[in-house]
């Protein structure tokens, strides 16, 4: 579905991505790891449209994204949880769903998924009418991820969904995202949290430094002594 | 210095008409800064544009009033959506400093091509003539034109905030302007939203335009840019990227500039364009996000 | 042995330098004794513009603090050097509301000139303390404000300044000499500046404030720094240029001409002093001897064309437009 080759990212002057490749298939869910700095938003960044990679390609279900305006990349099927959430703090939760659908032609069936997100995150029901800003951390991840789930993309991806949260949250965060895979949704993770990212993925690519040094099965990453050491503590 | 109630009444109707018309230009600023953090100085000029489009249309007879101010709306719409494709738009992304000396030039610009082409002296201009009457209410007369230019500026208003609040595109303009990235990750087409502020505001400041003109009998080619200027200061007091904050800022700075005038004696009433600068400055040191605005994120 | 080369390049380097100014002041000596005095005004202008564009780069340019108030200060320098120098015979007779003190005054040029530089310098630390620590739009509106808040000061301050009619019949002070003097100084006191220590903190605010003053550099002091220094030369411009023309009133000094030497600036390239030099000839020169003559209606090819005031401005803006749209850093910019 996903096939990104060789793209070089430059931030101002500095080398951010130097030739990263990889892909992401039709249902599965790609883990993106690496400690802070490596690369890995300014890839999402770079799959949304958002920065320009100076070479390489990016082909989404036959479509060369590196010359799409942002707004178009959505409508073919990409949403993006942004990194830090990012809601819209001073519109309503509901708002800030009817924001994640902006890119969809027909608004029927807005309601019906509407409904749907509000049974993956029952809390956002009951905080429909207030300002997003009132929601604790662990809520606007849900609703970050609900807003990105309202345009009914073919991938989704996630950035540190679990970033700055307490642990039972972070445990529902997972156990949402299991679910979404469960679904058939393609998803592409982005996580420093190396250990539940790889129980829930399929296969797995670790960045270092804007360079891709591992990737593989989840599962023998998992078993990796590099990994263990690296990112498990182990 | 006591005078009438009468007086007082009338400065205070004053008082409103100004404010209003300061309020519905500061509201095309603050739309396009929310978005873009752009000021843009040549807004101020389009009041200008508007009035002479207006009084061009009335005064060779081509259309009656409502029509000629319609005209005058488009046109001035036209001119400000003109500004942005071809000044702004291609300096999107560039450093504050580069928008800003652009959007001065633009704004010389204008002023000046109005002036090669029509004469420097100024114009009469007047409304029709409901516009200038006075009702009594007991002993009391007062000129029924501020009561007018207020009632449009609330209908504006209001109509504006059911747009921002209900409609797709006004939603949009609120994510814009609060994270404009994230809005883009949304599927926002960035060109949209910014085409619908500057069409919006620039609507805004046309009628404000007409009013004005209206309101003091004349137009000449450097009328927008003092009136423009205090409409910005309008903005940045009410907090610039809210609304409600340009209307209230705009009808603080018209009451103050009335209040100025009225209560100190005639020879110093010139210093009033003092005063609002100096109440610039002040907010500016004292609260820069203004009275209604957030404080700013510093891009670090 | 082997420093030879480097050293016979340096001096080469110099003696270039050196071989430019005396050809500089030999030009201008010629064309003081050969040309009328139209074009002598002009090339006087050209000075005036230069101590102007350059004091602006100072500020604009190399320390990132957009500031519109060179017109205000300018208008202070020139205000004072007119009040100053003012035959003392002549001022009760334009000034009759004028306290005693200032009407029995009548000061050498150039004891003028200073007073009025010190003046704009007290001004800008006063303003610059309050405004300095805003931001892009946010300074570059309160400077014009004090631009606005000077021509109203201007305009209304009636016993000092004759409000909106100005002050006309000032004694001719200025000449080649006075103006390219301050302008050689000026040059040199901007180049000093910026190669100095202080110069490198400018530089640093300019890229990044934050930056700088996590590395210790005084953000308030050095821009105050700037700014004063470009308010004393802005000021002494100011009054050369009133002494030029022999009258001054408020609107020469509104934001036009803040806009105008902002366009200099911008045009001939805000990060180097030559780029302010090159902005500074070639946008007095092109307008005065070309723009104004076809905005008053000239003959072209046997063709009447029609009074177009306001072209030049309409040019001049719509160069501007261009250049920073397709290159940026202004002509000379790096």
């Amino acid at each position: 579905m996903l096939k990104v080759e060789n793209i070089n990212v430059y931030h101002d002057q500095i080398h951010v991505l130097k030739n990263v490749s990889f892909e992401v298939r039709r249902g599965e869910l790609v883990a993106l790891l690496g400690s802070n700095g490596a690369g890995k938003t300014t890839t999402l960044r770079t799959l949304s449209g958002l920065i320009r990679p100076r070479t390489g390609t990016i082909r989404f279900l036959d479509h060369e994204l590196t010359r799409t305006p942002p707004y178009k990349i959505v409508s073919l099927g990409m949403a993006h949880s942004p990194e830090g959430r990012q809601i819209f703090t001073q519109l309503t939760v509901l708002e800030n769903l009817l924001m994640g659908a902006y890119a969809r032609k027909k608004s029927d069936r807005l309601q019906d998924d509407i409904e749907w997100i509000c049974s993956l995150f029952p809390v956002l029901k009951q905080r429909e009418k207030l300002p997003a800003g009132a929601l604790s951390g662990g809520e606007q991840q849900m609703l970050a991820i609900g807003r990105a789930l309202m345009s009914k993309p073919r991938l989704l991806l996630l950035d540190e969904p679990s970033l700055g949260l307490a642990p039972l949250m972070v445990g529902k965060i997972f156990e949402v995202i299991r679910t979404l895979k469960r679904d058939g949704i393609t998803i592409l993770l982005v996580e420093q949290n190396a250990r539940e990212a790889l129980r829930i993925a399929d296969r797995a690519y670790v960045l270092e430094t804007g360079v891709i040094k591992l990737e593989g099965k989840a599962d023998d990453l998992i078993q990796s002594p590099e990994i263990q050491k690296a990112y498990l503590g182990g | 210095m006591i005078y009438s109630a009468e007086y007082w009444i009338q400065q205070f109707l004053n008082g409103l008409g100004l404010g209003s018309i300061y309020a519905l230009t500061a509201i095309g600023y603050t739309l396009v800064y929310g978005i873009l953090r752009l000021i843009n100085f040549a807004h101020g000029d389009l009041l200008m544009i508007s009035a002479y489009t207006a009084a061009g249309l009335i005064g060779f007879y081509l259309l009656p009033y409502p029509l000629a101010a319609a005209a005058a709306l488009a046109f001035a719409a036209l001119i400000g959506l003109t500004v942005e494709r071809l000044a702004y738009r291609p300096l999107r992304g560039k450093p504050e400093e580069t928008t800003l000396v652009t959007s001065l030039a633009v704004s010389i610009l204008i002023q000046n091509l109005a002036l090669m082409i029509l004469s420097p002296q100024p114009r009469a201009f007047s409304l029709p003539s409901f516009f200038s009457a006075t009702i009594r209410m007991g002993s009391i007369a007062f000129p029924l034109i501020n009561i007018i230019i207020l009632l449009i500026a609330v209908i504006l208003l209001l109509a504006l905030t059911l747009m921002i609040k209900k409609t797709k595109i006004g939603i949009a303009m609120r994510a814009s302007a609060e994270n404009l990235q994230a809005a883009l990750l949304m599927g926002v087409n960035l060109n949209s939203v910014v085409r619908t502020a500057f069409a919006i505001g620039s609507v805004m400041a046309a009628v404000a335009g007409i009013l004005m003109a209206g309101r003091y009998g004349r137009i000449d080619p450097f009328m927008g840019f003092v009136p423009g200027l205090k409409a910005f200061v309008a903005a940045v007091i009410g907090g610039i990227g809210s609304i409600h904050g340009a209307a209230v800022g705009g009808l603080i700075l018209g009451f103050g500039e009335i209040l100025f005038v009225a209560m100190l004696p005639p020879d110093l009433s010139a210093f009033k364009d003092i005063f609002v600068f100096l109440a610039l400055i002040l907010m500016l040191l004292v609260k820069p996000s203004g009275l209604f605005g957030r404080p700013a994120d510093r891009r670090v | 042995m082997e420093n030879a080369p480097a050293i016979r390049k340096w001096t080469d380097k110099a003696s270039i330098k050196w071989l430019l100014l005396a050809a500089v002041i030999a030009l201008l000596t010629i064309a003081n004794f050969t040309l009328s005095t139209y074009y002598l005004r002009i090339i006087n202008l050209v000075g005036v513009n230069i101590i102007l564009v350059v004091s602006l780069s100072l500020t604009n340019g190399f320390t990132g603090i957009f500031s519109l108030g060179h017109a205000g200060f300018m208008a202070v320098g020139a205000y004072t050097t007119a009040l100053l120098t003012y035959p003392v015979q002549r001022k009760p007779l334009l000034f009759p509301n004028m306290p005693g003190w200032l009407q029995s005054v009548e000061l050498p040029f150039a004891a003028a000139l200073l007073i009025g530089g010190l003046l704009a310098v007290l001004c800008s630390l006063l303003i610059g303390i309050c405004v300095l620590k805003l931001h892009g739009h946010y300074l570059a509106v309160a400077t014009l404000g004090f631009t606005v808040i000077v021509n109203i000061l201007a305009a209304n301050l009636t016993d000092f300044t004759r409000g909106n009619s100005g002050i006309s019949g000032l004694p001719q002070f200025t000449d080649m000499w006075w103006v390219y003097a301050v302008a050689a100084v000026t040059i040199y006191v901007v180049w000093r500046l910026l190669h100095s220590a202080y110069g490198r903190a400018m530089l640093a605010i300019r890229e990044d404030d934050l930056a700088a003053e996590a590395m210790g550099v005084g953000i308030v002091r050095h821009k105050l720094l700037a700014f004063c220094t470009g308010a004393f030369f802005a000021a002494i411009g100011g009054s050369l240029y009133g002494h030029l023309i022999m009258s001054i009133n408020p609107n020469m000094f509104s934001y036009s001409m803040a806009f105008g030497l902002v366009l200099m600036l911008v045009i001939g390239g805000s990060g180097s002093i030559a780029g302010a030099i090159l902005g500074a000839v070639l946008l007095t020169l092109i307008p005065e001897l070309l723009l104004n003559k076809l905005e008053r209606g000239i003959e072209l090819f046997g063709v009447r064309l029609p009074q177009m005031y306001g072209l030049s401005q309409v040019l001049m803006s719509l160069a501007l437009i261009f250049i920073i749209i397709l290159k940026p850093k202004g002509l000379l910019g790096k």
